[in-house]
């Protein structure tokens, strides 16, 4: 939660090439590590959340950054779902 | 009969993607110089880790294997190449004791296509975004338990760890040399239901195909007609391999350049993936009812319906594009 709290931050300052990197080095292995822990458990809840991480991905790969606002929209929406899957593992789910 | 595996001479039901057909993953460390003609102990202290990334080993020439490496904080590691040896362990999960290894092969860095890190020719810590896996070919002429012993150096500093892995006795998934599976599949003209079912990318109240150039042909008709395909099968939106990329966008753009040359067809993996259903086509070809199956797969099938070439889980981009330039254009 902190990397994705710190890459909102980011992408809400306008730094949406900072904050995909921040997503990309930082979130990326634990959100497939979550996903994983998580369709075990609620396979719903684990598409909405590779749906927005997808979501996410497709704006800020391929070389063709999304707008700054786009990035931040989707990492908010991603982050709902991170705090979502957390809940529903009964693992803490903080806030930004 | 040789228990060592040789340089190749050429080269739940719930569906998984895992990086290992069945692994424990081990480590060892660099630590004064040891025996490496024998399988090490592993080292829980170790800095560099190793995980089987291949879906899919069998006993046999040429098997794909693929290594993906970290450092303990799952940093990747990446660029230039590293040696690998290995040594069957036995029949038995647990098998183990100082086994001799076989000679050294070089598995070079193959990053996942559309998501390559800015590294050079020798294998670094990948400070940024990008991933890969280390691939060598190898002959395991013998099933069971193996155990690979890797030596790397990154970023100038010695490294070894030691991993585990399954080399089955045949194949789960049609290989090199078999004859592609005929199952019938939707087209976008002949497909009735939600396009999700096509590409996972397509969804929502405006959804279309992203790559509508990849549902237009039936892959049986095609191979009657002599044409040769490119089969992607791979779920874009709910891959779980922790190597996902944009492998079916990679298959796209090839077949914008070489659809003069081969038919190129993406099945999706998820009729639903909510209610863990898979497409029944994609079952035909990946899924094995005892032990589930991984993706993404990418086939090359030849003219007459054989498989001519394979790749799990990370696809070589150039590999499939030095064969499709070999194929004769239309």
């Amino acid at each position: 939660m902190t990397t994705m709290c710190a890459a909102i931050d980011q992408a809400a300052s306008g730094d949406a090439e900072t904050a995909a990197d921040t997503v990309e080095v930082d979130a990326h292995t634990p959100l497939h590590d979550l996903a994983d822990d998580l369709a075990a458990e609620d396979r719903a809840a684990t598409a909405r959340l590779l749906e927005a991480k997808y979501d996410l991905e497709s704006s800020i790969r391929g070389g063709t950054m999304a707008p700054a606002p786009l990035v931040h929209q989707r990492l908010l929406a991603l982050t709902e779902h991170i705090r979502e899957a957390l809940t529903a593992l009964d693992r803490p789910a903080p806030s930004c | 009969m040789s228990r060592h595996a040789t340089p190749a001479k050429a080269p739940p039901r719930r569906l998984v993607a895992i990086a290992a057909v069945a692994a424990m993953t081990l480590s060892a460390c660099g630590a004064g110089e040891p025996d490496d003609t024998t399988l090490p102990d592993p080292d829980p202290a170790a800095e560099l880790v190793a995980q089987v990334a291949s879906f899919d080993l069998a006993a046999g020439p040429g098997q794909r294997l693929l290594l993906g490496l970290f450092r303990s904080d799952r940093t990747v590691v990446g660029g230039g190449s590293v040696e690998v040896r290995v040594a069957w362990l036995g029949d038995d999960p647990g098998a183990g004791g100082e086994v001799p290894l076989s000679d050294p092969v070089t598995a070079s860095f193959l990053p996942v296509p559309g998501n390559e890190p800015d590294v050079g020719d020798t294998a670094t810590w990948i400070d940024g975004r990008g991933a890969g896996v280390y691939q060598a070919r190898l002959d395991f002429d013998q099933p069971g338990f193996w155990g690979a012993h890797i030596s790397a150096e990154i970023d100038g500093n010695p490294h070894v760890t030691t991993t585990r892995f399954q080399v089955l006795d045949t194949h789960r998934v049609p290989t090199v040399g078999e004859a592609a599976p005929r199952v019938n599949h939707p087209t976008a003209d002949t497909h009735d239901g939600p396009l999700s079912e096509l590409d996972s990318r397509a969804q929502g109240d405006d959804a279309r195909l992203p790559a509508p150039h990849l549902h237009q042909v039936q892959v049986n008709d095609a191979l009657d007609a002599g044409t040769p395909v490119v089969l992607v099968i791979s779920t874009p939106v709910y891959c779980a391999s922790q190597f996902c990329g944009p492998i079916t966008e990679r298959i796209a753009d090839l077949a914008l350049t070489y659809d003069d040359r081969a038919a190129f067809v993406h099945f999706e993996v998820w009729k639903d993936f909510s209610a863990e259903e898979l497409n029944p086509h994609v079952t035909e070809w990946i899924f094995d009812p005892e032990v589930g199956g991984n993706e993404p797969w990418v086939f090359l099938i030849d003219a007459d319906g054989t498989i001519a070439a394979r790749w799990d889980n990370v696809l070589d981009a150039d590999e499939l594009e030095s064969l499709l330039q070999a194929l004769p254009a239309a």
